[in-house]
C-alpha cells in the first residue's frame, strides 16, 4: 500500500477534529436539504446543522453528495443551469475512451 | 428540458400533485419531477465523467434515464419522510445525486480487486523526515505522531477495524464497495472509522499530542469547503 503525505495529513487533522459523539450518515441524509438552503442564504446554521458540517468534514461519500447538491440548488436560486445540450456535449468531449 | 416548461411548485403543491393518485394534476407532477432529476444525473456526470469513460452516449443516456427514474421511485415511496425543513426539490436532487454517486463509484471499481487491496492493509513505512527538510524539528515531531497512530492501527484495533480504516482512508475504497464487501451499512462504516479514530486521537493524547499541536503540525493542507 503506498500513501502520500497528503492523505496522512488529511488523516490527522481528521483524528484532530473527531468529537465522541458525531451525527451519522442517516442524520446527514436527513438534514442536508435544509443545511444547503441555511449557506446559500448566508444564514448562520444551527447547533444540529452545525453537526452536519463537522459530519461532513469527515465523511467524503456525504461531502461529494453535498457538494454536488449545493451546485444543483445554487444554480436553481439563480436560475442558470447549464442546458441539456451544455452537459451532453461536456460529457461527451470528456467521456470519449483515451486514444 | 427548460426552465419554462417544467413548472414552479410550492412544496404543498408538489406533495398534493404526486399524492392525486390517477389525476392528471399527478402525472404532469411526476414527469416534472422525473425532469429535474434527470438534470440533476446529467450535471453530475458532466462535471465527473472519468466514471463513465468508455460508455458509448446511448448507455450514458440509458443509466441516467435509470438513475432518475429509480430516484423518483424512491421519493414517490418516501413523500412523507419529506419534513417540509426545505424544498421539495431540493429534498428530492439529494436522491439522484446519491443514486448517481453510487453508480459512478461502482463503475470506477467494477474491475478492480478489492481482495488483494485488503490482504494489504499494512501500513507503509511512510518517512516525514528526509535531508531536505526546511524544518527537521517539525518533521521529527510529525514522524513520532505518524508511528504512534500506525501502531495503534496496527495493534489495538480489531482485525475488522483495521482493514476497513485502511481501505476507506489510504486506498480510497468508496463506502458503498466497503459496505458491500462487509455486509454492514453505510452508517456502520462510518461509525466504525469514527471509534477508530476516537482511539487513535485518545492515544495521541496519552502521549502529550493535544489538538492544537496536530493541526499546528499537519493542518496546513485546507479541508475542502462546504460552507
Amino acid at each position: 500500500m503506498r500513501v502520500s503525505r497528503i492523505q496522512l495529513e488529511k488523516f490527522m487533522v481528521k483524528i484532530a477534529r473527531t468529537r465522541e459523539e458525531e451525527a451519522s450518515c442517516d442524520d446527514c441524509a436527513q438534514l442536508s436539504a435544509q443545511l444547503v438552503e441555511v449557506l446559500l442564504r448566508g444564514d448562520a446554521p444551527n447547533e444540529e446543522l452545525l453537526s452536519i458540517l463537522q459530519h461532513l468534514e469527515q465523511c467524503v461519500p456525504c461531502s461529494e453528495e453535498f457538494l454536488v447538491l449545493k451546485d444543483c440548488v445554487r444554480m436553481e436560486l439563480e436560475q442558470n443551469w447549464p442546458t441539456l445540450d451544455e452537459m451532453w456535449n461536456k460529457l461527451d468531449q470528456r467521456s470519449a475512451p483515451p486514444p | 428540458m427548460s426552465a419554462a416548461r417544467v413548472r414552479q411548485r410550492t412544496n404543498e403543491e408538489w406533495l398534493s400533485q404526486l399524492r392525486a393518485e390517477g389525476t392528471p394534476a399527478q402525472a404532469e407532477a411526476i414527469e416534472d419531477l422525473r425532469q429535474y432529476l434527470l438534470r440533476a444525473v446529467l450535471y453530475f456526470f458532466s462535471q465527473n465523467p472519468g466514471d463513465l469513460r468508455g460508455l458509448a452516449r446511448p448507455e450514458i443516456e440509458q443509466v441516467a434515464q435509470d438513475l432518475a427514474q429509480d430516484a423518483l421511485l424512491t421519493i414517490l415511496k418516501n413523500l412523507d419522510e419529506f419534513r417540509g425543513e426545505s424544498k421539495f426539490t431540493t429534498w428530492a436532487y439529494r436522491f439522484a445525486i446519491n443514486m448517481s454517486l453510487v453508480e459512478a463509484r461502482r463503475q470506477r471499481w467494477k474491475n478492480l480487486s478489492l481482495d488483494r487491496i485488503l490482504e494489504d492493509s499494512e501500513l507503509p513505512d511512510f518517512q516525514f523526515e528526509d535531508k531536505e527538510s526546511p524544518d527537521p524539528d517539525r518533521a521529527a515531531q510529525q514522524q513520532e505522531i505518524w508511528e504512534a497512530v500506525r501502531d495503534v492501527i496496527e495493534h489495538e484495533l480489531t482485525d475488522r477495524q483495521r482493514k476497513i480504516l485502511t481501505a476507506v482512508v489510504f486506498d480510497d475504497v468508496p463506502v458503498d464497495v466497503v459496505t458491500k464487501e462487509f455486509h454492514m451499512n453505510r452508517n456502520a462504516v462510518y461509525k466504525m472509522v469514527h471509534d477508530a479514530r476516537a482511539k487513535l486521537k485518545k492515544r495521541l493524547e496519552e502521549r502529550g499530542f493535544d489538538v492544537a499541536d496536530i493541526m499546528n503540525l499537519f493542518g496546513s493542507t485546507p479541508a475542502p469547503r462546504m460552507a
